[in-house]
């Protein structure tokens, strides 16, 4: 019997990390992740936050560099668009 | 303190003179991050040495100084330029730190960029600096 994954099960409000995100205008459920990270950047390095949403690849399937992310109030732009072909896509966020 | 740690105090002063580049945002030797609440900052370090026997008991040292310049915004090499020509400038307009070393004489400029919630850039400027001392250190 084949195993069918379904985005849905990992992203709801009972999984951390739980947000409902505005993607290019419409409302997704994400997992976001804001954490601050030490970057190896010349030669002390800079402190700084990567902030990502994972979600259901085909509930941002139209996101592009530069669509607009609303989280909370704070308003993002995509960075990046990674999916992973398994049906989930991570999108780096960028301050707007 | 030797002699190299009065070329960092020096540059050090040097770029703090009022107005501060970088906010006064300058450090010396720093090897822990730049904080995420800082947009601009310098760092200054000496980064290698390199000595030279002479006559009368004279060593003449060539060093490289390194000045680091982290930034982050949009265009954060853009935002690092004002504060790169504030930094050659005060340098240049006495390359001799005021009697402390011989020379200082600009070298290159390294660009790397990163990104994170905002991009970021980390730009070193190279400086050889010449420094004569007696064969036996103080």
């Amino acid at each position: 019997m084949a195993f069918t994954e379904t985005a849905t099960d990992f992203i709801n409000d009972d999984t951390p990390g739980y947000v409902l995100a505005t993607v290019g205008g419409v409302e997704v459920g994400a997992l976001f992740d804001n954490d601050a990270q030490a970057l190896g950047i010349g030669f002390s390095g800079m402190e700084a936050r990567k902030p990502s949403i994972m979600c259901a690849s085909a509930d941002v399937s139209t996101a592009v560099h530069g669509t607009t992310v609303v989280i909370d109030g704070d308003n993002y732009t995509v960075g990046n668009v990674y999916p992973d072909g398994q049906g989930m896509t991570t999108l780096e966020l960028k301050t707007a | 303190m030797s002699k190299f740690d009065d070329i960092v105090d020096d540059v050090i002063a040097l770029l703090e003179v009022v107005p501060a580049v970088a906010s006064g945002n300058i450090f010396a030797e720093k090897p822990r991050l730049i904080a995420e609440s800082i947009d601009l900052s310098v760092v200054v370090r000496i980064r290698s040495s390199a000595p030279e026997r002479g006559p009368m008991g004279a060593v003449t040292w060539s060093s490289t100084l390194a000045i680091d310049i982290n930034s982050r915004g949009d265009r954060p090499a853009k935002l690092a330029s004002a504060t790169v020509l504030a930094i050659y400038n005060r340098i240049m307009d006495d390359p001799t730190l005021a009697g402390t070393v011989i020379d200082c004489e600009p070298g290159p400029i390294d660009w790397d960029f990163d990104n994170a919630d905002t991009d970021l850039c980390a730009m070193t400027l190279l400086w050889n600096v010449q420094h004569r001392t007696t064969e036996t250190l103080t």
